[in-house]
């Protein structure tokens, strides 16, 4: 199946932003190397497409939530982990998701690549 | 296939590190994948729960839990039963981590969850048996009639509670901790048990007398640590007359050990503060004719608050007060017709046998001319992040050996371990159902330990107070030192009978109080140990108060429990300043000090200046006093000993000073050198603690885990050690309760703190500035559901 990049990047959103509310935190890690590998997407759009949606679902997220945290319970927390201010809590938070959406989409990218190749990525053996 | 290698490496190894906890230096890093997921870590935790919601719960009736705008719960059940399950997951929904961390300490299990840091704490806890005699206590608990039903509901209550959280809703502290709530248990509520005990009842102090009796002539150790303060005001009254002799006490054979301990005293006597004040004045004394109760029980404060408020309904039950979170019921409170309140009664339940065995291995003991077996009891410690260890804990005759420091080789007999066989949820049962005089008595006839000051009025106009829980019979002159245990001569004889022991009835004195202070005088027939956590101050300051109080109101009540005089710095500062007067030594400076301090009110107001001096002088002149005692390692008398030696002047050697052998210091000498130490230490504080009492104080209240963040931080506050309004820097009235027992009963309260145990609810600590205001929070009884609109709801329907 090959679709558009954008159509893809959506998917990734629709499923990092479903999935975190309903399963572990690293299923939406799963769910974008399953769409970058059967998206066949390259390395370099998958790596893009994975590290953006899942970081910036994360990011809107953190940022959603933090509108009602009248009790400063992410600058204490951040106070506790050795000093982080909020903004460095959603920088954290933000590389970590970017860090996990590349890597997943670069092994979604590989994984597809190898097994749903294009027709212009399969070696013929008498080449 | 070369291809996913590297990336499928790099992806499950990114994955593997960020659901792993990562040790940093003794603390650990949660897994930081979920706990940075704003879907379910901690960006989670900044809703407050505090919602309205209905659960399925294993109740026979259904169940409605209303909550006023303070969030206290009134539980409107059809049997105990119901009620207690409800309230279980109450007090799990809001302290949850509380109720682990408390029954943790107490079982020695902190390393499980906080690793190698609390592993000393740990090892102390195993060695001293608590999880051993709580899980017996647990299963006798059962083996009483309606126990077990009862128990059952308060677990499975507690157990609704966990069994709801998933990693999303865990509580913020386990989050942090990457660890979450296991499932309660009896043993649990019976750890609750304990851990109170502990607070209450571990008065030590037996090597630290012998220390002092090994070290000191006869004569000084009869100065400064033998008898009771004269002035003392007992809690019971002189005019009750004991018509009974004792039973039980024999002379032992063998005498007493005066075992000299090796090193410095390690011992953590923070529950040396662990007082209260109680009282109740009969109609005869107060504005309205009807009897008002009061209780402040001072504990070390944390946040969330050690207790929990509750009001209860059922067909046979109307009650509103705190419960203490591990436990059902309402622990100090009032019914529709009476209240009660308790104070720490200080009696020595814990005495310290000296063992000698055969060999180093530590198998036999030496007991009445052979040699016993000690029982082996292997204790693993498991460690988060490290291996686990064992410890074997020997238990003999008297109860588990040390191994701590100065208790090296001695064993441990605590009325905690003796009582395992006793129905401890008997007198919460009967004390909350209790509907006047006679139902009180048969409910403190029912409490075990630790001796507690049970206060009581009535809507029917009866006071009362007793010194309720068992209090051992020793053999005469045992119980003060280290004893021998190699003779079964020395041990406890048995206990004083209920009937015998301290209590009194609508005394003519129209009041009847305890702060802590000597339960009796000395025309009670038994002997009463405890003289280093009797307090000498403030029963006496608020027995001179109710005696002079007539037409008492509520608000008069208010303002003593709030009293901030210092009645020692009264009997003590004019005799210092005459002491640095008469050595005419101060310069100008000094003497503006001086001057302050002869005209302070001797009020301990957080606004107020001399009160700081006050404190800094006394540290310093006594610490010049008793120079002696700190080289020999050897404890400080009681405080009204100090005020003796100074008010006998020159007549005592302790004030000179032994650093100088070429001169003889006296009492005005150590005044002087101890107001020039007094204004330096002043002038060497930092500029915000200079400004007044409440600035030096510098209160707080911690975390419970001490996660400085969800504490209070600075708090200016009144009062401090020996006063009424006993408030220190961390610890003070953990619940403050007057009850005017009125139809129905009226009742002012507060607490320093909130209902929730979350941070990020309002109701965390929204108690903390009516309460250090002085304020206090109106109660009457809502026993009809329909008659007024809760702030939210729980209702409770049966599976």
């Amino acid at each position: 199946m090959k679709t558009n990049p954008m159509i893809s990047f959506l998917l990734m959103i629709i499923g990092v932003t479903g999935l975190g509310f309903i399963a572990p935190w690293w299923a939406a890690a799963i769910w974008i190397v399953v769409i970058a590998s059967i998206t066949r997407l390259n390395k370099k759009q998958a790596i893009l497409s994975g590290s953006f949606a899942f970081g910036l679902v994360w990011l809107a997220m953190a940022l959603y939530m933090s509108l009602h945290d009248d009790a400063k319970i992410i600058s204490k927390t951040g106070a506790l982990l050795g000093g982080l201010s909020t903004p460095l809590m959603f920088a954290v938070t933000f590389v970590l998701a970017f860090v996990t959406g590349l890597l997943s989409g670069w092994l979604g990218s590989a994984l597809g690549q190898t097994f749903f190749p294009r027709k212009s990525e399969i070696v013929s053996p008498e080449k | 296939m070369k291809r996913i290698i590297l990336p499928a490496l790099l992806f499950s190894g990114w994955l593997f590190l960020l659901s792993t906890d990562i040790p940093v230096g003794e603390n650990f890093l949660p897994a930081i994948g979920r706990f940075f997921s704003p879907f379910q870590g901690i960006w989670h935790n900044v809703h407050p729960v505090d919602a309205s919601f209905t659960i399925k719960g294993k109740t026979k009736q259904p169940v409605k839990i209303l909550f006023d705008e303070r969030d206290i719960p009134h539980i409107y059940a059809q049997s105990m039963e119901d009620a207690v399950y409800a309230e279980g997951y109450l007090q799990a929904a809001n302290r949850m981590f509380a109720m682990d961390i408390t029954t943790r300490a107490a079982a020695g299990r902190l390393s499980e969850l906080l690793g190698k840091r609390t592993l000393a704490y740990d090892q102390k806890a195993r060695e001293r048996g608590y999880e051993k005699s709580a899980i017996e206590k647990a299963k006798n608990w059962e083996t009483f009639e309606g126990n077990k039903a009862l128990i059952d509901a308060y677990v499975n209550g507690v157990n609704e509670y966990i069994n709801s959280l998933d990693y999303t809703n865990w509580p913020i502290e386990y989050k942090i901790l990457s660890h979450g709530p296991v499932p309660w248990t009896s043993v649990h509520s019976a750890l609750t048990f304990t851990s109170m005990a502990i607070a209450l009842c571990l008065g030590e102090s037996d090597v630290e007398y012998s220390k002092a009796k090994s070290k000191l002539s006869a004569e000084d150790f009869k100065l400064l640590y033998e008898g009771l303060n004269p002035k003392e005001s007992p809690v019971i009254p002189s005019e009750r007359i004991w018509d009974f002799k004792p039973t039980g006490a024999t002379k032992p054979t063998e005498g007493k050990t005066e075992k000299e301990a090796i090193g410095q005293t390690t011992e953590d006597h923070s529950y040396d503060l662990n007082g209260s004040n109680n009282w109740a004045v009969s109609g005869q004394k107060t504005a309205s004719g009807f009897p008002i109760l009061a209780n402040d029980p001072h504990l070390g404060l944390t946040l969330p608050n050690i207790w929990y408020e509750v009001e209860i309904h059922t067909p046979d039950v109307s009650v509103h007060g705190v419960s203490l979170p591990g436990l059902p019921y309402v622990v100090i409170g009032f019914t529709d017709s009476i209240a009660w309140g308790s104070t720490n009664s200080g009696q020595d339940v814990l005495d310290w046998y000296d063992i000698s065995w055969q060999d180093s291995s530590r198998h036999k003991y030496l007991l009445d001319g052979k040699y016993e077996d000690a029982t082996l009891r292997p204790e693993e410690i498991k460690i988060r992040g490290s291996k686990s260890i064992i410890d074997t804990i020997r238990y003999t005759r008297w109860g588990p050996v040390t191994d701590e420091g100065d208790h090296k080789d001695m064993a441990m007999k605590w009325i905690g371990h003796l009582r395992s066989e006793a129905n401890d949820i008997a007198y919460l049962q009967k004390i909350n159902k209790a509907k006047n005089l006679t139902d009180y008595r048969d409910a403190v006839s029912a409490f075990q330990y630790p001796a507690q000051n049970k206060v009581f009025a009535s809507a029917e106009g009866d006071i009362a107070i007793s010194v309720a829980g068992v209090l051992p019979i020793r053999p005469e002159g045992l119980g003060q030192y280290v004893t021998k245990g190699d003779s079964s001569k020395n041990d406890w004889q048995g206990y004083i009978p209920f009937a015998e022991a301290p209590y009194i009835i609508n005394p003519k004195r129209g009041f009847v109080s305890s702060a802590n202070q000597v339960p009796v005088d000395t025309t009670y027939p038994y002997p009463m140990l405890g003289a280093k956590y009797f307090e000498d101050y403030r029963g006496r300051e608020v027995n001179m108060n109710l005696d002079t109080m007539h037409h008492i109101t509520v608000d008069d009540i208010k303002a003593l429990q709030q009293n901030n005089y210092n009645l020692m710095a009264a009997e003590l500062l004019p005799l210092m300043l005459t002491a640095v007067r008469n050595g005419n030594c101060l310069n100008a400076e000094e003497s503006k000090y001086a001057d302050r301090l002869s005209v302070w009110n001797y009020l301990e107001h957080r606004d107020s200046l001399p009160p700081v001096y006050y404190e800094l002088w006394l540290d310093a002149f006594e610490k010049l006093t008793f120079d002696e005692l700190d080289t020999l390692g050897v404890m400080y008398p009681e405080d009204w000993k100090f005020v003796e030696l100074v008010k006998e002047g020159d007549a005592h050697h302790f004030f000179d000073i032994i650093s100088t052998p070429q001169k003889k210091e006296t009492l005005n000498d150590i005044a002087c050198i101890s107001f020039t130490t007094m204004v330096r230490n002043y002038n060497a504080l930092e500029p915000a603690r200079k400004k007044n009492w409440g600035a030096y104080k510098a209160s707080e209240i911690p975390h419970l885990a001490r996660f400085a963040p969800f504490g209070t931080g600075f708090i200016s506050t009144s009062g401090g050690r020996h006063i009424i309004n006993a408030m220190s820097k961390s610890h003070g009235p953990s619940w403050r309760m007057i009850v005017e027992l009125s139809n129905p009963p009226k009742a002012f309260v507060n607490y320093p703190g909130g209902q929730s145990g979350n941070p990020a609810s309002p109701h965390y600590k929204d108690f903390l500035e009516h309460y250090f205001d002085g304020k206090y929070y109106e109660v009457t009884m809502k026993k009809d559901p329909d008659s007024w609109t809760p702030a939210r709801q729980i209702n409770i329907a049966p599976l």
